[in-house]
């Protein structure tokens, strides 16, 4: 046998950890991605008689979303909006948490899992008791709002509370991100600290020297999730359209196949963009 | 005298500010602080259940009554303990969420590990082809997932849970991998040299030395996939038959649970009708598992880092 060069040997067997993924996406994603690309360029019609009726209309559907209903291309447009403002707030809020979290102080253990709390109420049945009894939002229990209009200004209560909801909102969001940035913060240990200290390097140097390079590789993950989280939301207006729009007598699977695709392709685009201003914003720091 | 002041100035701004090495008292006054106020964003929802489960339907319907219960009321618990089938399904949740997690860490850092340490044709194919599973919608997923399930023959046992996970394809899968590889990128390449120059094959590299410098990256997994997996209700309902009653599952379902437990006449007794405080001791009953795991694991964070002793 012919000797293999140290390359394609380790190619090798870097493809044989990655092989399961392999043959997750062709088992599990490859047919459902298929079915919806196929479903998109038609009118489908589902009966118990004759089962699934295809009828090809080409980009029709496609046509009809972004030219002829308004309903998607507006709900796009404030999703692309808010994803620029809400991702960098999120990150920077995580961040400074995380920070906070990792300080030495007495009571972390605490800290920490009421922190982490979000993680379980966001994904299950207690977002939905929540919702449907209302006892999310502090604003909405009458204390603080109540507080706000005592305290300011008419003309900006408004705004004070509208900017307090935006914060909270922000907040509930930002769990996941702090578990991520958290343990990026675990790769500083202790002698790196000792040193800086040693060299007389203050707070701020330490964080713009040795903090933010620890965390920075970890950004492009958490906007991956933020954005993927946000975009998947039950309570996201999009997926409400693609709901109602399955159901719907005039559009049914195939709209709302279109809907998919071109929906993962405006998160793809997000993604994309946010990963290209953090990546040029790595490269003037390395310099 | 000018050199005493400025000595004084910096013992006092290292006693309130404190230094990179060591915290000030006022810099500690100032973390306590934030960290209260936002706590308290995410304990509120909480301690606003926690009040309302307590409260009898009377005290509900009382507009004077906002926070504190005029008599405390258990019986909310005890019917939701009941209809929620506690605490067999307790027990059924966990066992369900922790083969899963465990599945997922197995998985994900091996396929991290794959995508992070070595190189490949059409690497960028498979990144891009994961980030895309991961952000298809899955509303119209849900039809054809069936479909494979009663395929593979995957709906009647354990490994309609298992298998996906393991093929990189459980609930988030792709981000699981994502961090792994992230955690592994970031390992010195010196350190692999070092290792395969001593004879350790790659696999050998991975579960003595890898695997415990991204010990982050597990605890990550394991907080988050746990929590995911507790909260299911498709995967488990729609997909496996629903062979496994998991709590979140009859969370759901608790109105009905509910009035077939009820005795009594709801019609006579104002305090026997469904109302948001029995829906909230359900939902407070089943936190409380997640939060022990949570207050467990988060205790790895510190110790990972103590025993690896080397650093990326």
């Amino acid at each position: 046998m012919k000797k293999m060069t140290l390359k394609t040997k380790r190619a090798i067997v870097g493809l044989l950890f990655v092989s399961p993924a392999l043959v997750g996406l062709l088992t599990f994603i490859m047919y459902p991605l298929i079915r919806t690309i196929y479903f998109s360029f038609n009118t489908v019609q589902y009966s118990v008689q004759f089962g699934y009726l295809y009828q090809w209309v080409g980009f029709g559907n496609y046509q009809r979303i972004l030219f002829e209903d308004i309903d998607f291309v507006f709900a796009a447009q404030d999703f692309l909006l808010s994803m620029f403002i809400d991702v960098p707030a999120i990150i920077s809020l995580s961040v400074i948490i995380a920070m906070l979290l990792n300080s030495k102080i007495k009571g972390t253990t605490f800290f920490r899992i009421i922190f982490f709390l979000p993680i379980i109420i966001l994904n299950g049945e207690f977002m939905n008791n929540m919702v449907k009894y209302g006892s999310l939002s502090i604003t909405s229990s009458g204390f603080i709002y109540n507080a706000i209009i005592k305290l300011a200004p008419e003309f900006i209560v408004g705004v004070i509370i509208g900017l307090f909801d935006k914060i909270m909102q922000i907040l509930w969001f930002s769990a996941v991100p702090i578990l991520i940035f958290l343990s990026a913060l675990q790769k500083i240990d202790g002698s790196i600290k000792e040193a800086a200290a040693i060299d007389g390097a203050s707070r701020w140097q330490f964080f713009w020297k040795v903090t933010l390079p620890t965390i920075f590789p970890f950004v492009g993950i958490t906007i991956i999730y933020i954005v993927v989280f946000l975009g998947n939301w039950d309570l996201n207006p999009i997926n409400q359209i693609i709901k109602l729009a399955q159901n719907d007598g005039s559009r049914r699977e195939g709209y709302a196949s279109a809907l998919a695709i071109l929906y993962a392709l405006l998160q793809t685009f997000i993604i994309g963009t946010l990963f290209f201003i953090t990546r040029n914003k790595e490269k003037v720091r390395r310099k | 005298m000018f050199k005493r002041l400025t000595k004084n100035r910096f013992k006092y701004q290292k006693k309130l500010i404190g230094n990179s090495k060591e915290n000030g008292l006022l810099y500690n006054l100032f973390i306590y602080f934030l960290l209260i106020v936002i706590g308290f964003v995410f304990l509120y929802p909480i301690i606003y259940m926690l009040s309302t489960s307590l409260m009898s339907n009377l005290d509900l319907v009382n507009f004077k009554i906002k926070w504190f219960p005029s008599k405390i009321y258990f019986e909310n618990y005890l019917i939701a303990y009941k209809a929620l089938a506690l605490p067999k399904s307790v027990f059924t949740t966990i066992f369900v969420s922790l083969v899963a997690t465990i599945t997922m860490i197995i998985s994900s850092s091996l396929i991290g590990f794959g995508l992070g340490r070595f190189d490949f044709p059409g690497k960028k194919i498979v990144f891009i082809l994961l980030i895309f599973s991961y952000i298809m919608p899955k509303t119209l997923f849900l039809i054809p997932t069936y479909q494979i399930y009663t395929k593979l023959k995957l709906r009647n046992s354990i490994l309609g849970l298992i298998i996906p996970i393991l093929l990189g394809q459980g609930i988030q899968g792709a981000f699981f991998i994502f961090i792994f590889y992230q955690f592994f990128k970031m390992i010195p390449k010196d350190l692999e040299e070092a290792a395969i120059i001593d004879g350790a094959s790659s696999f050998k590299f991975f579960y003595k030395v890898a695997i415990k410098m991204a010990m982050p990256a597990l605890v990550i997994a394991f907080v988050f996939s746990f929590s995911l997996y507790w909260n299911e209700i498709n995967l488990y309902s729609i997909y496996m038959n629903g062979q496994y009653k998991t709590l979140p599952m009859l969370l759901g379902n608790l109105r009905d649970l509910y009035y077939s437990e009820a005795t009594g006449n709801t019609q006579i007794d104002p305090n026997l009708r469904f109302s948001e405080a029995k829906a909230y001791a359900g939902t407070l009953i089943s936190i409380v598992v997640p939060i022990i795991i949570f207050s467990i694991v988060q205790k790895w964070f510190v110790e990972s880092i103590d025993k690896s002793g080397i650093t990326g």
